[in-house]
């Protein structure tokens, strides 16, 4: 090791060339918690990376506020270094992180440096492409409607929410409602999802401030389903400072747009937002910045708008790409009409709402259909499962009424007998365990068997084990003349319908 | 309204620029009257370092620091002085961190690091 160093100080020393120049500096005038004050530099822009001179070596920060007298800055590393008066210089770089292939199955913090303990991302001598921390989201001609479905694997969301690739979906809930195994389904979902104009997305999760020991748990959940090979993860954990905790989702974004960009299509999951509302918070508290609603800074909305104005769906002229956001936020006791979740379902293309009454009842996803939306989703839905679960929400809705009225009273017709029992299958079926994401087609199957009474004959509580049967016997037997051509076209034509009600006429009366 | 450090400053190098003969007092005691009115005595110091800085400037001077790590020779200085211009005030500081050489600073603002230590900085940057 020493010998290694000793090398690499000769060669430097041999290759050293000095060219002394002039360079601007400032001085730090006030140290805080992870922020410094700086007189000089006037020609420092907005986002310029800074070199802090300190007795114990160099110390990036990066300017946020530029004042009439001072800038305001932050410290990307540690701030306990740094003293008043110590000299500060510019660097003339706008913050931005190396991109490329290289970065998936990786996890790195959102400066870009490797947290997996595998080494370095790129090779020394390669130079990797650099892209911007901020940038500016696609303009309107840049971009086009929403048409391709984002499958998440999760039954209820692909039938009722449809998700597109280029949509941003908020997914909000109490804690522990089972967002973080919503995301995590969607990205386990993308294994064997590709079909016409579905190829594999580049799937990129950014935890901000969640504890350590979730984010292995991710990453080896994600290792363990062969995930890994599309995903990368972005970690500022609950130990890092408000700094990489502000800066995660904008670092996650930038690899994001790297891959939309090229033509591909990306999923980023950011979460969650809430806790990079309360990272700017205090970054802008320190500062100084005038406290607003909830002593959140008067720019938070656009903190968040200019996030998620990024993801896209791209024109054809522009390669066609997308990136697909699933902001997270979690809300206290269930109130969606605090500052920042009302911001972010005012920003968003709908929300996924998970409900702690509906988790503790057993319904999981704890998802409540009433008051989730897609507000772009249906227009990507493939064909097939537009067809099929068409009338999913209203029977659903239809089911939610009766039972609330039936409470009330004890003597009710066959009719509506039928359809309270119906529902409960219904419900039986959008019932879903973790990390088992079921593909599209076998979804379209099975919700054309409900919808269609096929489990007429089952009872409310055989349902589950009903549907695994079909779904082995299918897989097993129908691959080639039932599933695969759901899969592939995207379409239920009269020719696959017939085959899968003779399957299923055939399979239940067993 | 508050002022800015700048706006008084300002202020007090244009007054002291366009004052006659005589004047100097009467706008020494008229700006500390202000600062005292306005609750902005603490920013004195401040101000006034500005307001020399624009004089300074005014005239096309700077304020020059040499720093070097030991105690410049006559030939050295003489050397240096090709960096200054007609109305800079130069200071001479000794700054033995610096190991050898010079380091130059203008006005606050600007640095030219001529020292072994801003290169043995760089050779240790690039490992």
């Amino acid at each position: 090791m020493s010998y290694e160093i000793i090398e690499k100080l000769k060669q430097e020393i041999a290759g050293f060339k000095d060219d002394p120049k002039w360079a601007e500096i400032g001085r730090v005038i006030e140290v805080g918690d992870g922020i410094v004050k700086i007189i000089g530099l006037r020609n420092a822009v907005s986002q310029e990376v800074l070199k802090i001179e300190t007795a114990k070596g160099e110390r990036t920060a990066l300017a946020l506020s530029l004042e009439e007298e001072s800038i305001g800055a932050l410290v990307l590393d540690d701030f306990l270094a740094i003293e008043v008066g110590d000299t500060v210089k510019r660097t003339k770089d706008i913050l931005g992180i190396a991109v490329g292939e290289e970065l998936i199955g990786r996890v790195i913090d959102p400066l870009g440096n490797a947290q997996d303990g595998l080494g370095d991302i790129f090779k020394k001598d390669k130079k990797a492409q650099r892209n911007p921390l901020e940038a500016r989201a696609p303009s309107v001609l840049e971009r086009e409607s929403v048409n391709a479905p984002l499958h998440t694997g999760i039954k209820a969301i692909d039938a009722i929410i449809p998700i597109g690739r280029g949509q941003r979906e908020l997914i909000i809930g109490d804690r522990q409602t089972g967002k973080t195994a919503v995301v995590l389904d969607a990205i386990l979902n993308q294994l064997h999802d590709a079909g016409k104009g579905r190829k594999r997305p580049i799937c990129i999760y950014v935890a901000i401030g969640q504890k350590e020991s979730k984010i292995v748990k991710i990453a080896e959940t994600l290792k363990k389903y062969d995930a890994l090979q599309y995903s990368i993860i972005i970690s500022a954990s609950a130990s890092s400072p408000a700094a990489m905790w502000y800066l995660a989702p904008y670092a996650g974004c930038a690899i994001g747009e790297y891959f939309r960009d090229k033509g591909e299509d990306a999923l980023i999951i950011y979460d969650d937002l809430s806790k990079h509302a309360w990272a700017y918070r205090q970054i802008s508290l320190l500062l100084r910045r005038p406290p607003g609603r909830e002593a959140y800074p008067g720019d938070i909305f656009y903190l968040h708008s200019r996030l998620l104005e990024r993801a896209a769906k791209l024109s054809k002229e522009k390669g066609g790409g997308s990136l697909t956001a699933l902001p997270i936020v979690e809300t206290q006791l269930g109130d969606v009409t605090a500052y920042i979740p009302t911001n972010i379902i005012s920003i968003t293309d709908g929300q996924i709402f998970l409900e702690s009454d509906l988790f503790n009842q057993g319904q999981r996803p704890a998802l409540n259909v009433g008051i989730s939306v897609s507000r772009v989703g249906s227009a990507a839905q493939t064909k097939a499962m537009k067809k099929v679960a068409g009338k999913l929400r209203l029977s659903l809705a239809q089911f939610r009424e009766l039972q609330a009225f039936v409470q009330f009273s004890t003597d009710i017709d066959e009719g509506t007998k039928r359809k309270i029992l119906q529902g409960q299958k219904i419900n039986e079926i959008l019932k879903q365990d973790d990390l088992v994401p079921v593909s599209f087609e076998e979804q379209v199957c099975i919700f054309y068997a409900v919808l269609n009474n096929y489990f007429e004959n089952v009872a409310v509580t055989d349902v589950k084990k009903t549907e695994k049967s079909i779904i082995e016997h299918l897989e097993k037997l129908h691959e080639d003349d039932i599933l695969r051509p759901i899969r592939e076209t995207g379409q239920f034509d009269e020719s696959v319908e017939a085959k899968l009600k003779e399957t299923l006429a055939r399979f239940l009366k067993k | 309204m508050k002022y800015s450090t700048e706006d008084y400053a300002k202020a007090l190098a244009a007054v002291v620029l366009a004052a006659k003969p005589g004047e100097e007092s009467v706008i020494r005691k008229n700006f500390r009257d202000l600062l005292q009115k306005n609750g902005d005595e603490a920013r004195g110091e401040k101000i006034l370092a500005m307001v020399s800085q624009l004089l300074r400037r005014e005239q096309g001077g700077r304020e020059v620091v040499f720093e070097s790590a030991r105690k410049l020779t006559p030939a050295q200085h003489q050397k240096l002085k090709r960096f200054l211009r007609p109305g800079d005030e130069v200071a001479l500081r000794e700054n033995p961190n610096l190991i050898a050489g010079v380091r130059i600073t203008t006005d606050g603002e600007y640095e030219f690091d001529g020292s072994l230590r801003g290169k043995l900085d760089k050779i240790f940057g690039n490992i």
